[in-house]
């Protein structure tokens, strides 16, 4: 270690005294720098080879030799600000292969890879020389065609497609017709950002699909179903923000017992809602599609579960004790979702409600669509002592056959057919029907939607076990569930 | 929420001033919160506020600077809130122990255990004889994420050479070395962190470290790495008064220490040693920050609070202090302008507890810490809708 030199130098105030030691910092860092150049200067000719190699692939997609997102991002901002220089007008599009997947799936991955290819040269024939083509990720494609009005690029895109559908794509003597869903959006002066623009062609392209794929759309920014969209992306944006923020609510319902088969304890629904910062209040129906459409339903279900069984567990013993059924809903993409489980069995080991005390809602339409993965979830924490009831029933497939093979406890006949029992003598027999069939599957059954004195009394002579809706009790924050518990409401 | 900000006057503390604190408002205050000069007129001080307001809850620290609105002061500040509606409130928990005899597990679980049920707290630790940084680094894995949201600072002293001062208070009672965590009911607490640092070196290595003290930086003793930069004209600039204004700042390589800074404690004492206000990793990436008064009254002035709330506290470095100067005030008045008038409080801080960028706990130095409080309104009725959308 040197000695330390002697301290105070007086003489300099702090200003002086910090740009002194400010060139001091310069004089290292520029040194450092100078240090790597030189070690740099030493490597051989190949390490520069190697260097360049490097700032290719920085740019450029491996698989495909096309530009990547990164560069394609460069190119477009600089035509982004041409356009605001001199008001010239530029193409982009957002282009997403229809049969990737399916040939991923059935030829493996090579075959998939050979098609990004195959696509690549597609592409490449048709483009003009000043034309930039990238691969945006996956099977997404980006085009930029300079110079160009949307006319012009409506009519070079159309006929690009039509030469990519024309042209069968042949992997091991099987052939695919391989399809594109394309968004084709303007570059003009008033084109705002880079993200903007490919958030705009995105949700073009994201509309040529839910239009039945293998078309052109043009994004215009007041159209109906762009806006419907940008609304979902807000929604995506606020249910991030509620995680982080911790401002979900739950809300219960009570499910009142009407037959003597109804068991005695408390019986209720938990329900969701989002608070915003200013307190208002929104229903699921404000979010959930959103959450569905951009994969949020898998964070939602766990915010749920978690929040739920430490509620229950932070209630005192007497709760618990009043506590018969508590019912969680779930969505597909949980049913569908194999560390959901562990999930589940984590936060009830952390929060020991008992596990009888808990059952899952899930909707028939849910259950049929990942029969086989929702089978062995469902049996699993069957086995761990959970329950299950199947919602919405009566409105999607209406089969029983399906019900010998997943483990549910309760039937909950949609609220439709509760709502017009007493004028549609069909929806009367429904629901007879059901409640017939679950009674001798040894099923409780539960109506939803009651929203009258009336369709209450009739629920009860048809020997329905339990009665939901706002005429029996109106949802309300969970804490009125704690209220009733202890009949003080 | 109600909440108002009382400059106390040097000397004894006057009930008078108190109660016409409190007379606009019709009750006396459910919360006090108090940042209280480490004197000997602190005992007495709390049995006026103990006479004044028996009911209220009663709880803060002894601080050498303490803030009252926009004025920065050496002589006391009080911060009273009312809480709107029933069921609101406030619980304070309290956890002792020592750097010798830390808060055992059992403490350490459920004090885990309060701060997860009420989702966030604001900490007060002792800033001299209490763990703060140990027990934060104990209670992080107790955690699912996101984290509670906790903020806080270490109580300060007037001359941080000694071992007199930062403690902490809860009712009438000082403590000779514990953490305080209050939670609330029906308050929605928001965190931001307040920086103003750029980048001044390269990024080195911690090769030695040990606690709060460094040894080496890339292989060269800590103290000779410090005196090439603080070296001017042959003469070592003083320390560490100087490294205020260049903090060690932490890249990594531990993502959740990532941005992080650290303030000097003291140079060469003990002897090859640079010592911190808070911990170093051998293996700590680190490189010199830089900053002046301007930087720091220019990144509080670029505050943007969001919702205005109904009450702020600070948690600002002492290290800012010491750069800051005469502009403390500058930076508090920046502050407070952004908060659209909410009554502010705080002081400066013998170290600082926050979120760190990547959503962990931190400790920090030489940073603000500012706490948005705002009363959550009723839950509104529901218009009845049938049939009952899912989940």
């Amino acid at each position: 270690m040197t000695p330390t030199p002697p301290t105070a130098p007086d003489a300099l105030d702090a200003t002086e005294l910090d740009n002194a030691i400010l060139r001091n910092l310069l004089a290292e860092t520029t040194r450092a720098y100078e240090e790597q150049i030189r070690a740099l200067a030493a490597e051989k000719e190949d390490q520069r080879l190697l260097a360049l190699q490097l700032a290719h692939q920085a740019t450029h997609d491996e698989l495909t030799g096309l530009l990547n997102r990164r560069a394609f991002g460069t190119h477009l901002q600089r035509m982004i600000e041409e356009s605001r220089r001199d008001g010239s007008t530029h193409a982009l599009c957002y282009l997403d292969l229809d049969q990737f997947k399916l040939v991923n799936e059935t030829c493996g991955h090579l075959a998939g890879d050979e098609l990004l290819r195959w696509v690549t040269g597609l592409l490449q024939d048709g483009l003009g020389e000043e034309d930039l083509a990238a691969r945006l990720g996956g099977d997404e494609f980006g085009l930029l065609l300079p110079r160009c009005s949307l006319a012009e690029a409506e009519r070079r895109i159309a006929s690009l497609h039509q030469e990519l559908q024309g042209s069968p794509y042949v992997w091991q003597e099987k052939s695919f017709a391989v399809g594109a869903s394309i968004g084709l959006v303007p570059i003009t002066r008033r084109g705002k950002s880079v993200a903007h623009l490919l958030a705009a062609a995105d949700r073009a392209c994201y509309l040529a699909k839910e239009k039945g794929r293998s078309r052109v759309q043009v994004y215009q920014e007041d159209d109906a179903e762009f806006v419907r969209r940008q609304d979902e992306m807000n929604w995506v944006v606020r249910i991030h923000q509620t995680l982080q923020e911790n401002r979900f609510r739950l809300f219960s319902q009570e499910i009142r017992p009407l037959s003597a088969r109804a068991g005695q304890g408390l019986y209720f629904e938990v329900l969701l809602r989002m608070i915003e910062e200013d307190g208002r209040l929104h229903l699921p129906s404000d979010f959930i599609r959103a959450a569905e459409r951009y994969g949020l339903m898998r964070s939602i279900d766990r915010w749920v579960v978690r929040h739920c069984a430490e509620a229950l567990l932070a209630q005192p013993e007497t709760f618990l004790d009043s506590l018969g059924t508590c019912a969680i809903n779930l969505s597909a993409v949980s049913l569908g979702d194999e560390t959901f489980l562990d999930y589940v069995l984590e936060q009830f080991t952390r929060f020991p409600v008992p596990a009888g005390k808990i059952c899952f809602e899930i909707t028939e339409t849910a259950a049929i669509e990942n029969l086989d993965q929702a089978g062995r979830l469902l049996e699993s924490l069957s086995a761990a002592g959970f329950r299950f009831a199947l919602d919405d029933f009566g409105t999607g497939m209406s089969s029983y056959s399906y019900l010998k093979e997943i483990p549910v406890s309760f039937l909950k006949i949609d609220g439709k057919f509760i709502q017009d029992m007493a004028t549609d003598p069909l929806d009367r027999a429904m629901v007879e029907s059901i409640n017939q069939v679950g009674h001798v599957m040894g099923l409780q059954t539960v109506g939803e939607g009651v929203a009258s004195g009336a369709a209450f009394e009739r629920l009860r002579t048809l020997g329905v076990d339990y009665a939901q809706g706002n005429w029996v009790s109106p949802p309300g924050p969970l804490e009125e569930v704690y209220a009733v518990a202890a009949g003080v409401r | 929420m109600r909440s108002r900000t009382v400059s106390l006057p040097s000397g004894p503390c006057p009930e008078g001033t108190l109660r016409a604190a409190a007379t606009a408002e019709g009750r006396d205050p459910d919360l006090v919160l108090g940042f209280l000069p480490p004197d000997e007129q602190l005992p007495g001080t709390l049995r006026t506020l103990a006479a004044t307001w028996p009911e209220s809850l009663r709880f803060g620290c002894e601080a050498d600077t303490q803030f009252a609105d926009a004025a920065v002061t050496r002589s006391g500040s009080l911060q009273l809130f009312w809480f709107e509606l029933p069921g609101h409130g406030a619980t304070v928990e309290v956890v002792c122990g020592t750097r010798d005899e830390p808060p055992d597990e059992a403490a350490v679980a459920a004090l885990a255990r309060g701060l997860a049920q009420a989702g966030g707290a604001l900490l007060l630790a002792d800033g001299v004889r209490f763990p703060a940084e140990d027990l934060l680094g104990r209670l992080a894995p107790c955690f699912s994420r996101p984290l509670p949201r906790l903020a806080g600072g270490l109580a300060s002293q007037r001359d941080p050479r000694t071992s007199e001062g930062g403690r902490v208070f809860y009712q009438d009672e000082v403590l000779p070395a514990a953490c305080l965590a209050l939670t609330f009911r029906g308050v929605s607490l928001r965190i931001k962190v307040v920086r103003g640092w750029d980048p001044a070196s390269p990024v080195y290595t911690v090769t030695r470290a040990a606690g709060t003290a460094l040894y080496e930086i890339n292989g060269e003793p800590a103290v000779d790495w410090y005196a090439r930069f603080f070296t001017v004209d042959g003469t070592l600039a003083p320390l560490p008064e100087t490294a205020f204004r260049f903090p060690l700042i932490l890249e990594g390589p531990a993502a959740e220490r990532q941005g992080v800074y650290r303030t000097m404690r003291s140079f060469d004492d003990p002897k090859g040693a640079v010592t911190f206000w808070g911990s170093l990793h051998t293996g700590d990436r680190v490189r010199l920050g830089m900053g002046n008064q301007v930087s720091l009254v220019r990144t509080a002035a670029d505050l943007s609070p969001g919702t205005p709330p109904d009450a702020a506290i600070l948690y600002s470095c002492i290290g800012r202090e010491a750069v800051l100067g005469t502009m403390a005030g500058d930076e508090l008045a920046a502050i407070q302008g952004a908060l659209g008038g909410a009554s502010l409080s705080g002081f400066f801080t013998n170290g600082e507890i926050g979120p760190s960028d990547r959503g962990g706990l931190a400790f920090y130095n030489q940073t603000a810490i500012l706490v948005l409080l705002r009363e959550l309104p009723e839950i509104p009725e529901l218009p009845k809708r049938s049939p009952e959308p899912r989940l």
